[in-house]
């Protein structure tokens, strides 16, 4: 295994830990002996670390007011249309 | 036109906080309004979130926040159950959000924006790999606060730099959290494209934020820096 079949076809499946056992073991021979593979995997893991602490779900209090005015309308709007089709 | 919701209807949801999203469209549908706020109230956070990191505007992200909340309460009757609701929302975010960025033409062409690790002829690493130096790490205090700040707002605006597809599976993946294949499912992919269009995010994300966090440690304190 070289740098470029372990970076672009293996480390995918490293880091969701989805290596079966006679890849992890060239995977493991490579990385004792290449100093920038062990760098760029583990840069590669920070990666997926640093972009899961990003807020997923946060709503900015104006936007969920913004929302609540919206909705309230869509519901008086269709009162109307109920009262419309009768 | 739907019956007005009371606690004597059938379909009407005591619990709404441990009813699951399927049991909660069913009352929307069948005119539980209380049901359809709880639904809502789930899932607003993670359809603006999802919505702002892929049309990297925050009036975008709210408009498609209304079109989402609009097609659940117009069209959340046709849902056939065949997928978990969940990916149905996320699929309908993705769409409006698409739809946004196709009528302001914004996304940068995928060949301008990915930058890929580059090898030698004998498949060796092209160029150095440098450590990089952990803004979330274990200091705490105003000047910790500050790096870990700065490097969010990097990663966003890394983030947004990627082609509209892989910022997508990144977003939904690595953001969101959810699992491979419902991912897949949510972008219509099989899952062993999902996982090539995520490690190929991963892996534009990376080079990119290597400009950031391979700098000299000069700028941060010391203890923040990790040994190669």
């Amino acid at each position: 295994m070289n740098c470029r079949e372990l970076i672009m076809d293996v480390l995918h499946d490293y880091a969701e830990g989805q290596m079966d056992a006679a890849t992890q073991e060239a995977f493991e021979t490579h990385l004792a002996d290449c100093p920038s593979c062990v760098t760029f995997c583990q840069t590669y893991r920070d990666t997926v670390s640093t972009t899961g602490t990003l807020r997923a779900d946060d709503l900015p209090p104006e936007v969920a007011s913004k929302l609540r005015s919206f909705l309230a309308s869509r519901k008086q709007l269709s009162w109307w249309q109920r009262l419309w089709c009768r | 036109m739907h019956p007005a919701p009371t606690p004597a209807h059938p379909n009407h949801v005591s619990d709404l906080a441990s009813a699951s999203d399927e049991v909660l469209l069913a009352a929307h549908v069948a005119g539980d309004e209380a049901a359809f706020e709880a639904l809502v109230g789930r899932y607003q956070g993670k359809i603006y979130g999802l919505a702002w990191r892929m049309t990297g505007e925050r009036f975008d992200a709210e408009e498609v926040l209304q079109d989402v909340c609009l097609t659940i309460a117009q069209k959340g009757h046709t849902f056939r159950g065949q997928s978990q609701l969940s990916s149905w929302i996320y699929r309908v975010t993705v769409n409006a959000a698409r739809m946004k960025l196709r009528k302001r033409r914004r996304d940068p062409k995928p060949s301008e924006a990915v930058t890929m690790p580059t090898f030698l002829d004998d498949g060796r690493l092209g160029q150095p790999v440098q450590p990089w130096f952990q803004p979330s790490g274990r200091s705490t205090g105003p000047e910790a606060e500050a790096l870990h700040h700065e490097a969010v707002q990097e990663i966003e605006r890394a983030m947004l730099q990627l082609p509209i597809d892989l910022r997508t599976v990144l977003v939904l993946r690595d953001v969101q959290g959810l699992s491979g294949p419902e991912a897949a499912e949510v972008l219509h992919l099989s899952i062993p494209a999902m996982k090539t269009r995520l490690h190929r995010a991963r892996l534009a994300l990376r080079e990119r934020l290597a400009d950031y966090f391979d700098r000299p440690a000069t700028s941060v304190p010391q203890h923040e820096v990790r040994s190669p």
